[in-house]
């Protein structure tokens, strides 16, 4: 490590509390063009995503479900000319039940030192808010306690005591209502006052420890404060290192704690392991005399201290109990007669409207991309005699998969993900995850993994990183690895599209949109099937072992702001999504005019590889086509579709020996597709195997690596990618079979 | 012998010396007494840190539609456990 330059850069501030440069950037944090370091700190749901959006304005996604935080953003503000970065940490109900979110937030606040430490709490539920606030203090006292939710509180006849709070708690308490912005200028001058202030602000001793735990706690006190005489929360070190957390143990050995001793930067190792040697021999003869509850009863000290801090500050009035909307709205989303109808209903309805809504703008976008614009640019080239194989690289090879990609895709997902978003936002997510719970746990599986699945519905990658909310690690590999299950919305697109033209096609035209959106959800719904088959068997054959840690919050019902909601879902995931896929169209795109010209023995050798895998494509009850078309799609679901059309009329062109090899397709609307489809041979084996095997094969590229970072196991990854495109086979294959027999 | 069976179960939850937080209803209100000991290491901490610590008050709100998990009231939060959580968790009813 490299830390004896930095101990001269140290020098100066080296008594000053201020943040640590070095061990930001360790922590991913560049503090360079910063004057000050602001974290955020508190419980899930407490509307924490709120205050940083209102601080800094980055559109950072806040869903009303708990622990959706679960990495660190940033986002930075200026106040009075000064710079300030935030860090918004992940929401925790502790610090000290070494999961990995509580890891992140402690070890930020502890080794980072952030020169302002915001707590953020909510005001509805204090008391319980308050056990973080009494373990945050103890490890930093630069920190500002902000009451959030204060417009809910009062709803609900709470009215908070601020300065009784910040009396008990020795810090400033500032009230707020983020959600439109109410306390912000309070919050702003608070932060702006402890980050200037060179004083080492003293917050009130909180830990009045019970006789027969004061008296260990208190030697190893004495021991690490001559060990290491300025660290600033030595009596908080040693409860950590009598109540056997491993990650502190560790850091201490490995000189971390060592290190923020001040003028000790750049000790050597020698030194290290004569501090920590001298203080974990002193807290291993400690345990000894320490009760067996030691734990408990640290946790029963601080959530009495809550309990008391919390009774002179929060004022009830009015009655408790009148009309209550949440438990009315309960009774109708858990109730066992409407729960399920209603949830089934609900995304029912999600998904026609995305069908149903999508159609108008989607021929509307077509028209001008591929109607309009792509002429334009094709007589443009022409004109400036620009030769016929550039023009076809750019424009009919990566421009048409761009604008196909943009006009199929963009207007489902400017319905879907807003849609979700409401529903997120509103708090109704983690009643569907209470609802499901028990089916969950049958498989051996976390109710929390609902979520991610859901989150998958938009995107897999998304999905997975979002299974960090599930904090047993078995129950995550599940949820990681039947991710792909849930329908992403590269695969939507196929599945709305294959099913409208196909399956829509079977009844009468005005039941149509339905029959096809019911297509739709049953390919969706099995999906979710297998994900609850597929959990069952890892759970009781591969990750069979330890139990899960179940929790799960139900936060309140809060009405979504329709516009802010609406503004959000389209720059956070929409067009997030669509720049994803955009990306990977222009190269697919490229690649698929390539191998549609390039000719190899006077055949291009996009038709040598359709050739080569027609067998296997029959036997799958597909064909050659879109077996190439996944392969091209490796990179993103997104352009299988506009790949097997534009093979289709390759192949088509190929025979009728006419030009404008690898042109995307060329039909004037989104109707006559199908019967482009049904020329290149498709039926309604083709279709229906289509959209089984759009559900279950391999993840893009993306999500594969997604996975690999996330569970930084090989073997993992190659389980994700390899069990749904051999389940896929085996799927496909059998249904051909019985279809033909 | 079947009524035996009852009015000892009875008993002990009128007592309170061996109620468990599963054996509650919807609408019932208890203090919490303690965690039983085979519940230990990050599970026993993630129910402390929730709040159910001894001393809590505790309500029980709402059961899943299939009766498992069930969700609590407790210090303001609205926690829902699997019942082979709550059964790990002893209380004294509150009448």
């Amino acid at each position: 490590m490299s830390s004896f330059n930095l101990s001269s850069a140290h020098k100066n501030c080296e008594t000053c509390p201020v943040h640590d440069k070095l061990n930001l950037q360790k922590l991913g944090i560049n503090a360079q063009n910063s004057d000050f370091i602001v974290a955020l700190a508190g419980n899930p749901n407490t509307g924490k995503s709120t205050i940083f959006n209102a601080l800094t304005g980055l559109r950072q996604h806040t869903g009303n479900w708990t622990g959706k935080t679960v990495s660190r953003s940033e986002g930075s503000f200026v106040f009075h000319d000064h710079k300030y970065k935030v860090i918004d940490l992940p929401g925790t109900y502790s610090l000290i039940s070494s999961s990995l979110e509580e890891e992140i937030a402690r070890n930020f606040v502890l080794f980072g030192k952030p020169d302002v430490t915001v707590i953020v709490t909510d005001a509805t539920r204090l008391e319980r808010n308050l056990n973080l606030v009494l373990q945050m203090l103890e490890i930093s006292s630069r920190a500002i306690v902000c009451v959030n939710l204060i417009d809910e509180a009062k709803k609900n006849g709470i009215t908070i005591d601020a300065r009784a709070l910040s009396r008990d708690l020795g810090v400033p308490v500032v009230l707020t209502a983020a959600r439109d912005e109410t306390g912000m200028y309070d919050l702003l001058s608070a932060i702006e006052k402890i980050a200037v202030s060179e004083d080492p602000i003293k917050a009130r001793t909180i830990f009045d420890l019970p006789a027969d735990i004061a008296a260990p706690v208190h030697e190893l006190e004495v021991h690490i404060k001559k060990e290491l005489p300025n660290l600033p929360n030595s009596k908080w070190l040693a409860i950590r290192l009598l109540d056997n957390d491993v990650s502190l143990t560790e850091a201490l050995q490995q000189g971390e704690l060592t290190k923020m001793q001040p003028g000790e930067a750049g000790s050597s190792k020698g030194i290290k392991n004569r501090y920590t040697g001298k203080i974990l021999e002193a807290a291993d003869r400690l345990k000894a005399r320490l009760p067996k509850d030691f734990h408990d009863k640290i946790v029963e000290r601080t959530f009495i201290e809550a309990g008391k801090i919390a009774e002179k500050a929060v004022i009830k009035s009015g009655e408790k109990r009148k009309f209550n909307l949440d438990i009315f709205l309960d009774k109708i989303f858990i109730s066992p007669l409407f729960g399920y109808p209603v949830m089934f209903l609900l995304f029912a309805f999600m998904f026609w409207l995305t069908i149903a809504g999508a159609n108008v703008p989607s021929a509307f976008l077509y028209d001008i991309l591929v109607g309009t614009v792509h002429p334009f640019l094709k007589t443009g080239a022409d004109q400036l005699q620009i030769p016929w194989w550039l023009s076809g690289f750019f424009i009919d090879g990566m421009y048409l998969a761009t604008a196909w990609v943009i006009s199929v895709m963009l207007p489902p997902m400017a319905i879907f993900f807003p849609m979700f978003t409401l529903l997120e936002d509103f708090g109704y997510l983690p009643r569907v995850a209470f609802n499901m719970d028990s089916l969950f746990k049958k498989a051996g599986a976390h109710g929390k993994q609902v979520m991610t699945m859901m989150m998958g519905f938009g995107c897999n990658a998304a999905g997975v990183v979002a299974t960090r909310i599930i904090d047993s690690p078995r129950e995550r590999l599940i949820a990681i690895i039947t991710n792909n299950f849930a329908i992403c919305n590269g695969r939507w697109p196929t599945q709305i599209l294959i099913a409208s033209l196909f399956i829509g096609a079977l009844v009468p035209a005005h039941l149509a949109g339905f029959v096809s959106a019911m297509a739709v959800v049953g390919v969706a719904l099995l999906g979710v099937l297998l994900t609850f088959i597929i959990s069952w068997g890892l759970s009781n054959t591969v990750l069979k072992g330890q139990a899960s840690v179940f929790s799960l919050e139900l936060p309140p019902y809060r009405v979504p702001k329709f516009w802010q909601t609406l503004y959000k879902s389209i720059i956070d995931r929409t067009l997030f999504v669509l720049w994803r896929a955009v990306v990977f169209a222009l190269p697919a795109g490229a690649v698929i005019w390539l191998i549609s010209n390039i000719q190899i023995g006077g055949m291009p050798v996009a038709e040598h590889m359709v050739d080569f895998l027609d067998p296997v494509g029959w036997f799958l009850g597909l064909n050659g086509i879109i077996l190439v078309a996944y392969i091209v799609a490796i990179p993103a679901n997104e352009i299988v579709i506009p790949t097997v059309l534009m093979l289709i009329v390759l192949l088509t062109d190929a025979q009728n020996h006419t030009g404008n090899a690898g042109v995307i397709f060329e039909t004037d609307s989104i109707e006559s597709l199908g019967t482009l489809l049904r020329n290149g041979g498709f039926t309604l084996l083709t279709a229906i195997n289509l959209m089984l095997f759009s559900l279950i094969h391999n993840p893009c590229s993306t999500t594969i690596y997604t996975i690999f970072k996330e569970t930084k196991s090989v073997k993992w990854t190659m389980v994700s990618t390899f069990l749904p495109i051999a389940l896929g086979i085996l799927v496909t294959a059998l249904i051909a079979m019985f279809w033909r027999m | 012998m079947m009524f035996d069976i009852f009015k000892r179960k009875g008993k002990e939850i009128l007592d309170g010396s061996k109620a468990l937080l599963s054996e509650l209803i919807p609408g019932q209100t208890a203090t919490i007494k303690s965690i039983s000991d085979d519940c230990q290491g990050v599970e026993r901490q993630r129910l402390m840190d929730l709040g159910f610590v001894p001393g809590s008050l505790v309500e029980v709100e709402m059961r899943s539609p299939w009766s498992d998990p069930t969700a609590y009231r407790i210090k303001g939060g609205l926690i829902a456990l699997r019942k082979n959580q709550a059964c790990k968790i002893q209380i004294c009813p509150v009448q």
